[in-house]
């Protein structure tokens, strides 16, 4: 039904959009892996290693525990299970399937979701969310750092460029931890439309941001 | 790469961001098992995540680096799993597979934490994300927790991960003498049409027994068996979903 479309054998698809440009040409390179050599080092279990990886990833980590689950305590307990999790699982992790900024970051997703998703009637959660808009909610503000200050700003400007559904969209399920289903019930549309929102949104984002996988 | 069910393809946007849940998370897991175009979306979906997540990041405090450092302390390292394309070296492989007819290798005494995670992972596909969705049935989920924990917790618990002898799929099998049991995960396998389903065979050398119907959820096959016998092998076929005595075919073989 509803799959990427590729444009030629070799190219990802969508990339032929047009409408956004790739900013991500200066971007850090975010998946080719320079985490490949100290993973495989935590894999023996070199600890300096594993610091490495653990300074490298953290901030990321924790940041989108905190976004999603809005509660620090919470967010730090993410950290700490992400974080044996790449400890235990170093040697199982299989350069072939992806890099280890994917792997790690999936599994901080997953964690900071199933969390909040866990702790909360689904119905609960709605009620809430009826009372917060999501765009204003107090993680949303702007952190006072500087060390991620670059990729934030790029990440906001490409967020930017999407249609305010496809924002909303991705808000939602990524940062939020909605369902495509529960995003659906908040906005009051059919679960196709929040289908193709959050799929074009991402498209774009990709696009915008650069990414090449 | 077509596959049997190509509506399947529009979910992995949403698969990607963990905004599915239930019949569909399960749905799209077995999708992109099976469709190339699929897993590379998702390579992409996913690297754009990470993106995301730079995004919003935020350093934590250092006494997380502490409690993470002092967690670590206790916990085993899981080795590689045995083919995997770049086995850390130096760390303790899984033992190899051996024939039908090898000695049983020697167990150490203690169970292997290794062992608990990787099966908890196994238990993770079967069980992963569905458990909030699925409020109603969490105590069927607990009882066939309580069982599986109760295989690992046997001191000769043993896992292996394979290929489904003459199929793509793969095939999880963890094992215990001691618990007299088996607990195995088969993923890739083809949907069984209504009216049939796969059936578990102990295979021994003069034959093989029935070991109970393998119960299908979201293109997983699970299934749990006791009475271990002799087996070395398990079996796998298909059959009418009431079981047969006897398997009607030649049984696809999965070691243990
Ligand atoms: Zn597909």
């Amino acid at each position: 039904m509803e799959r990427v479309e590729r444009t030629g054998s070799a190219g990802p698809a969508g990339r032929a959009e047009g409408v956004v440009g790739a900013e991500g040409a200066a971007a850090p390179d975010r998946d080719g892996d320079d985490l490949a050599g100290p993973l495989r080092r935590t894999a023996l279990g070199d600890l300096d290693a594993f610091a490495a990886v653990y300074r490298e990833l953290s901030a990321p980590v924790y940041g989108l525990a905190l976004r999603v689950l809005r509660d620090r305590a919470q967010a730090e307990e993410v950290v700490q299970e992400v974080f044996t999790e790449v400890w235990r699982l170093a040697a199982r992790h299989d350069p072939r399937r992806g890099g280890v900024r994917p792997w790690v970051l999936t599994v901080a997703h997953r964690r900071a979701v199933d969390r909040v998703r866990s702790e909360q009637a689904a119905a609960a959660r709605l009620a809430e969310a009826g009372r917060r808009t999501p765009e204003s909610s107090p993680a949303d503000a702007v952190p006072d750092e500087v060390e991620h200050r670059m990729e934030r700003e790029r990440v906001r400007r490409c967020l930017r460029r999407l249609t305010e559904p496809q924002r909303q969209a991705v808000r939602l399920t990524y940062y939020t931890g909605y369902t495509q289903r529960e995003a659906a019930d908040l906005l009051g549309v059919p679960l196709t439309t929040v289908k193709g929102r959050l799929r074009d949104g991402l498209i774009r984002l990709r696009d915008c941001l650069g990414v090449t996988t | 790469m077509r596959s049997a069910d190509d509506d399947a393809h529009g979910l992995t946007a949403a698969y990607a961001v963990d905004a599915l849940d239930g019949a569909e998370l399960r749905r799209a897991e077995a999708h992109v098992a099976a469709c190339a175009d699929c897993r590379r979306d998702l390579a992409d979906f996913r690297a754009t995540a990470v993106r995301l997540a730079y995004g919003a990041a935020r350093r934590p405090g250092d006494h997380v680096w502490e409690r993470v450092r002092s967690a670590v302390a206790d916990v085993r390292q899981v080795p590689p799993i045995a083919g995997a394309a770049e086995p850390g070296a130096g760390a303790a492989p899984l033992p190899p597979s051996t024939g039908r007819r090898r000695t049983r290798i020697r167990r150490p005494r203690v169970r292997a934490p290794w062992l608990v995670a990787a099966a908890a992972l196994a238990v993770a596909l079967v069980l992963g994300g569905t458990v909030a969705a699925m409020g109603a049935r969490m105590a069927e989920l607990r009882s066939h927790t309580a069982e599986v924990e109760a295989l690992l917790a046997a001191s000769d618990a043993r896992l292996r991960e394979s290929r489904v002898e003459g199929t793509g799929a793969s095939a999880t099998v963890v094992a215990s003498e001691r618990s007299d049991a088996v607990m195995v995960v088969v993923k890739g396998l083809p949907e069984a049409p209504p009216g049939m389903g796969y059936q578990l065979w102990y295979v021994e050398d003069d034959g093989v027994r029935p070991a109970g119907m393998l119960a299908e959820s979201g293109g997983m096959l699970t299934g749990m068996a006791h009475g271990l016998g002799s087996a070395r092998e398990i079996g796998i076929t298909m059959e009418a979903a009431s079981g047969a005595d006897a398997p009607s075919s030649d049984p696809m073989r999965v070691g243990m």
